[in-house]
């Protein structure tokens, strides 16, 4: 019987690899992929609590797919702005990229 | 019994490639794992009774996001067969802060009363009439937004020689 807590804890742990790979990674490209598992782990969350209620709810639904539509255009500039520095600074490892370090 | 299963062999596929996402050393076969967690999140949203956001993740997240993310290491790969360390040096203590972290949150996830009865299923109905009639105006600054978005980042990744 799977309940609603099988889903967080799954969604929990998702976040937390998302989170080690967006803290630990050198490769900026490869930090992003980590931002869209701990998007996923959320749109997770939300979509378990939808489901796991004592009257029908949607919601939680529009709320996931607003989630993946930002997190479209979030991906988009973002990879934009990884395509200018690499055009610039020739790299996209993070800790060659401190132009503005002191 | 199947939906018991199901999750499981859904979840460990999850978590499998989640964690090739965040340790392969070539960046490409990260993404490749990526895009199959991607996938194992999708069959995970049809299990929940989902199929709405199963799709829109399949079109979105794997047919856009994840071929854009591809792009993206194909046109910044400067060295091909580049043999680095995947992890900077913070590796240890970023490991064990979200050892700790997350041993936390499961830890309070498995202990608090959560809804224990029969789970509902809303029909697509439901879904088309929340989206498009309750929630219209966030659905349309949703498209200003995605045109922002895909605007600046023309120009932001624009060659730089003026014509």
């Amino acid at each position: 019987m799977i309940t609603l807590t099988h889903y967080l804890i799954l969604a929990a742990l998702l976040f937390f690899i998302g989170l080690f790979g967006a803290l630990s990674r050198r490769n900026a490209i490869a930090v992003l992929m980590s931002i869209e598992l701990m998007l996923n782990a959320v749109n997770i969350n939300l979509v378990a609590f939808a489901r796991y209620q004592s009257a029908p709810l949607v919601l939680g639904q529009v709320f996931a797919l607003f989630v993946i539509t930002v997190s479209a255009a979030e991906v988009a500039v973002g990879l934009a702005i990884i395509l200018a520095i690499y055009r610039r600074l020739k790299t996209v490892k993070l800790e060659d990229i401190n132009l503005m370090k002191w | 019994m199947i939906e018991a299963l199901l999750f499981y062999v859904i979840s460990a596929v999850l978590l499998i490639s989640a964690l090739l996402t965040v340790s392969l050393r070539n960046i490409f076969r990260a993404a490749l794992a990526l895009i199959l967690s991607l996938i194992a999140a999708a069959a995970l949203y049809l299990l929940l009774q989902a199929p709405y956001v199963a799709a829109v993740q399949l079109l979105i997240y794997v047919g856009a996001i994840a071929v854009l993310i591809l792009f993206a290491i194909m046109l910044t790969e400067h060295f091909t067969q580049e043999n680095i360390r995947a992890t900077n040096h913070q590796v240890f203590s970023n490991l064990l802060l979200c050892l700790i972290l997350g041993s936390t949150f499961i830890a309070i996830l498995a202990t608090t009363p959560f809804y224990k009865g029969e789970p509902v299923t809303a029909g697509l109905d439901t879904l088309g009439n929340v989206l498009f009639v309750q929630y219209m105006l966030p659905f349309e600054v949703l498209s200003i937004l995605l045109l922002i978005a895909l605007v600046g980042a023309i120009i932001i990744a624009r060659n730089g020689e003026k014509d």
